[in-house]
């Protein structure tokens, strides 16, 4: 097989010229480059060839392109890098400077670090600190979200995870580790700064007993409303509770640590006024109801446990104000319906990629 | 008939393609089914991108007309954000006399020219209308982003 010389016809984008190059069957696409690069005196790693439709790879030999002489081929050349001036384009320089600034750079909102926004929803995530465990992820919220049910779970798939013999064994093996309980409770500073207020809470974490019968009867199905007479924490509340009538959770995957940063919107806990909890009726796992919010539930008095789930704690968080950033990036981008970009942030937990992905999808 | 007319095409594209036009089948074996490149034309805010299209040709073109989208993301009023293209050429006012080569310079000029009166996108279409400064920042940064 002799090679051939072809003759191709260069079009190039930006200039209304026509270049001849002639080149070899034989070539690659990256030696065709070069012969353009030489002949239209543009830097050989700004062009890009496009040929049928496709943009050529440089490894590419021209003969398998099916590409013959008189055919023509589309030059792109891509814009300088920033660090290259380019006195021969000052409109696309300067174009191109203002729209990187007005970028939605994704790190700089990673979502793990932004609990504010999801303090208002009761469906967040409450895997806190301790994702490792399962069961016990509530402890992280727990200072919002009410312990467990800050796991953001529906009452089946709670059910589910507590039917699950190997969760129970987990759970059960965890509370009766004294070891990890305090692990758990030293990983969450909200936490130990409430059991350190609070003795008698701290015992009731300790003790293995108490804890596995508590698991038990969350097990069980009990229901809010339970109390566990003898316990003496009226003002506690029922993590079973916030799992019921909790939506789905929508963003399972984002941890957060929710507790350690919104220590001035809580309640200094109150296990210590009896009359609150009206025995019987706010008592229950202390999970649920230690929280901070564990004596504003008792002041619910009947609907023990709510009170821990249903007062979001921060409704004074405007969600515009919380994605005021991300909310200006998207409009930026063309949208203007606020309530519809909050409500794709909420979805998406601040991510501003996917929110517009989200508000494309449904436009 | 379809066969003999779309091999036709694209024996004229690879000869004289439009200026910002580049077109082919995806692959060799199956001409029904091409692959598209627009290049942004320059004096629009779709500058220096490069886009992809697909496009779908009928058994019985050139009766009927390519179904033609874009792969590439591109903000645009004319155009959502599955590639569908409101283009009346593409649709009720297709003629046989028209050729790929039309199609791609057609939509080549809509982004030039979008119409934002008859949008795909109205959000986009509004922006257009009342804010070119920031349609126009926007639809950059979009190029910058997928089309780069």
């Amino acid at each position: 097989m002799e090679d051939q010389t072809i003759t191709l016809t260069i079009k190039a984008s930006s200039s209304t010229e026509e270049n001849k190059v002639q080149a070899q069957l034989s070539w690659s696409v990256g030696q065709l480059k070069a012969e353009c690069s030489n002949k239209m005196n543009i830097p050989v790693e700004q062009i890009r060839l496009v040929y049928r439709g496709k943009i050529l790879k440089d490894e590419t030999v021209l003969k398998t392109l099916g590409i013959a002489d008189g055919h023509s081929v589309h030059l792109v050349k891509s814009p300088a890098k920033n660090a290259q001036s380019q006195p021969s384009q000052p409109a696309q320089s300067a174009q191109s400077a203002p729209a990187s600034q007005s970028a939605p750079s994704p790190s700089s909102n990673p979502s793990a670090s932004q609990p504010a926004p999801f303090s208002g929803s009761p469906d967040l995530s409450g895997f806190g600190g301790m994702p490792s465990f399962p069961g016990m992820g509530g402890m992280g919220g727990m200072g919002s979200m009410g312990g467990m049910g800050g796991l953001g779970m529906n009452p089946q798939m709670m059910q589910q995870m507590m039917g699950d013999p190997q969760t129970q064994q987990m759970l059960i093996n965890m509370m009766s580790n004294p070891q990890v309980m305090e692990m758990v409770i030293n990983s969450n500073p909200m936490l130990k700064q409430m059991l350190d207020a609070n003795p008698q809470m701290r015992e009731m974490l300790r003790n293995p007993a108490m804890l596995q019968s508590i698991f038990s009867m969350m097990r069980g199905g009990m229901v809010p409303g339970m109390g566990m007479p003898g316990m003496g924490m009226p003002g506690m509340g029922m993590p079973g509770m916030g799992m019921i009538g909790q939506p789905p959770s929508t963003n399972p995957s984002v941890p957060q640590n929710q507790p350690s940063t919104q220590p001035t919107q809580t309640t200094p806990p109150q296990p210590s006024q009896p009359g609150q909890g009206m025995p019987g009726f706010g008592m229950g796992y202390p999970y649920g109801g230690m929280g901070p919010y564990g004596g504003g539930m008792g002041g619910f008095g009947m609907m023990p446990g709510y009170g821990a789930f249903s007062q979001p704690p921060a409704p004074q968080q405007n969600p515009s104000e919380v994605y005021a950033v991300q909310i200006q990036q998207i409009k930026d981008m063309g949208f203007y319906n606020e309530t519809l970009i909050i409500q794709a942030l909420q979805a998406t937990g601040g991510n501003v990629e996917a929110a517009v992905e989200r508000l494309l999808s449904s436009l | 008939m379809a066969l003999k007319r779309i091999q036709k095409e694209l024996a004229d594209l690879q000869r004289d393609p439009p200026t910002n036009c580049s077109a082919g089948p995806t692959d060799d074996n199956d001409l029904y089914n091409w692959t598209a490149t627009l290049i942004g034309p320059d004096d629009c805010p779709y500058q220096g991108g490069v886009f992809f299209l697909n496009i779908q040709f009928p058994t019985d073109y050139p009766f009927k007309p390519p179904k033609v989208t874009f792969t590439t993301r591109i903000y645009h009023p004319n155009i959502n954000a599955n590639g569908g293209i409101c283009l009346d050429i593409l649709k009720d006012q297709w003629s046989p006399a028209l050729t790929i080569s039309k199609v791609l310079l057609s939509i080549s000029s809509l982004l030039t020219d979008a119409n934002p009166n008859d949008p795909l996108v109205p959000e986009i279409a509004h922006l257009y209308k009342n804010d070119r400064a920031r349609y126009d920042a926007t639809a950059r940064e979009w190029t910058r982003r997928y089309a780069a």
